[in-house]
């Protein structure tokens, strides 16, 4: 295969994940505000969108090497991007059809690993940085946003105690404030990741120079396809992130919002990547813990934490067979196209059985795959 | 292996500490502007004008933190 047609499919496939990434991470800055009423869905993922657009576009800091130092970056070839982003897109795919929150990030990085795990052997992992860098965070962020929430939320109740109702629709102009804020930052982060890509394979395939800055046009389909992948909006997701773990009022989805945004805002200043979905996640279970300790549903959080330890593995070994696959030759990189847009279309057929929308995102708690008889489930 | 130890940390308190602020913060302006009219809606007098005026004061300030928070999200501006 011509370098030149397989950067093009490695380019192509990057804005799908870019695309997977937007969807998939719309509910963070969204899902508690459309739980509350603050903003409608369509105008909340009209807003993400357009932050998130911007948010990319601003933020054209050289790309830093695609794995963070996970894998050893010299041992990496497009064939390798092309398979880790096969395993990270179908992943972020099957953790929206159940309606599980799990980070992309996290996805990107299994499905990279698996790759060159499969192709280059353990040589080209760095185990300590995979620790230090995802496993570990992981494991704070929720924490930290959790309690921080838990803490916020406590006090603004008892500040507002016997004025309660009267606060609720200043809390619902702040909540839009704050919200817009979360995805303006995720716009900053994960924009730059798929400019990141797309710029390295450029490099790798000679038709960039080695360290030079993201193209324009690069720069530009980046930032489109992870707004449009957001206007999309993911509601699966958005359903369980706004309504599947706790009832949340406006002062509540207020705080959740205000320790996603520091938090995530704190970590990128201080160089200690924490995923957005896990502080989001956690910030609103801190928040729903605060003020209806008995309501919350730790069955949604015991199942969203299974998502998040399976999604390394389970990107990697998709990643892992991608690679094997891509390193065939031409027939192998076009066998692998062709089963990630089928597995693309299964997981889409499956999504359709029970589709969840802007309509219906706040009808139900729950995300269910099985086909439902109409009318079946609206209790809740 | 190395564990940045100290970024954790300094994330963790940051995150911590500037929310509490934030929510105490927005908090205290919901409670004085709602706080500052009867039920029928009519103001309380010189004491409501005082808490109104603290609780737009205090939005005030919540405004500047936002600009703030955009200037170090955008590395454009910087």
């Amino acid at each position: 295969m011509s370098v030149l047609a397989l950067v093009s499919i490695v380019v192509v496939v990057a804005l799908i994940f870019d695309f997977t990434n937007g969807f998939h991470d719309a509910a963070n800055a969204m899902a508690t505000s459309v739980a509350t009423g603050a903003l409608r869905p369509k105008t909340a993922v009209a807003i993400a969108a357009v932050l998130n657009l911007v948010g990319a576009l601003l933020s054209t800091e050289v790309a830093k090497t695609i794995s963070s130092g996970m894998v050893d970056d010299k041992l990496v070839t497009p064939e390798m991007v092309l398979a880790g982003l096969v395993g990270a897109i179908l992943w972020n795919l099957a953790t929206w059809l159940v309606g599980m929150p799990s980070s992309s990030s996290h996805a990107m990085f299994g499905g990279l690993i698996g790759a060159v795990l499969a192709t280059a052997g353990v040589a080209g992992i760095n185990g300590g940085v995979i620790i230090s860098k995802i496993l570990l965070p992981a494991l704070v962020a929720p924490v930290v946003a959790g309690i921080t929430a838990l803490v916020a939320t406590k006090l603004a109740y008892r500040i507002v105690k016997n004025h309660l109702a009267d606060s609720k629709p200043m809390f619902k102009h702040a909540q839009t404030v704050s919200a817009s804020l979360v995805a303006l930052a995720h716009g900053t982060s994960d924009g730059q990741k798929t400019m990141g890509v797309i710029t390295l394979v450029l490099i790798a395939g000679n038709f960039q120079a080695s360290g030079s800055r993201p193209q324009w046009w690069v720069i530009l389909i980046a930032a489109l396809a992870l707004g449009i992948g957001t206007y999309t909006g993911g509601w699966r997701i958005m359903r369980t992130m706004g309504r599947g773990f706790a009832d949340i009022e406006t002062p509540q989805g207020f705080t959740a919002e205000t320790s996603s945004m520091v938090a995530i805002l704190a970590s990128s200043h201080f160089g200690f990547g924490l995923s957005t979905t896990h502080v989001t996640a956690g910030a609103i279970m801190g928040t729903g813990v605060a003020r209806t300790p008995d309501e919350v549903r730790w069955s949604t959080a015991r199942r969203m934490l299974v998502a998040w330890l399976l999604t390394l593995p389970a990107a990697g070994i998709v990643g892992a067979l991608a690679g094997l696959l891509a390193h065939q030759g031409t027939w192998g990189v076009v066998v692998l196209v062709l089963l990630m847009l089928a597995g693309i279309g299964a997981l889409g057929w499956l999504a359709s059985h029970n589709k969840v929308s802007h309509d219906n995102v706040n009808d139900q708690r729950d995300v269910t795959v099985r086909r439902q008889r109409a009318g079946a489930g609206k209790a809740e | 292996m190395t564990i940045n130890w100290l970024a954790l940390a300094e994330v963790a308190g940051v995150t911590f500490g500037a929310t509490v602020v934030l929510v105490v913060l927005m908090a205290l302006a919901a409670r004085l502007l709602a706080g500052s009219y009867e039920d029928d809606g009519s103001s309380r007098g010189t004491a409501a004008v005082v808490e109104r005026s603290v609780g737009m004061a205090i939005l005030g300030v919540m405004v500047l933190i936002v600009l703030f928070g955009i200037y170090l999200l955008v590395p454009y501006f910087r």
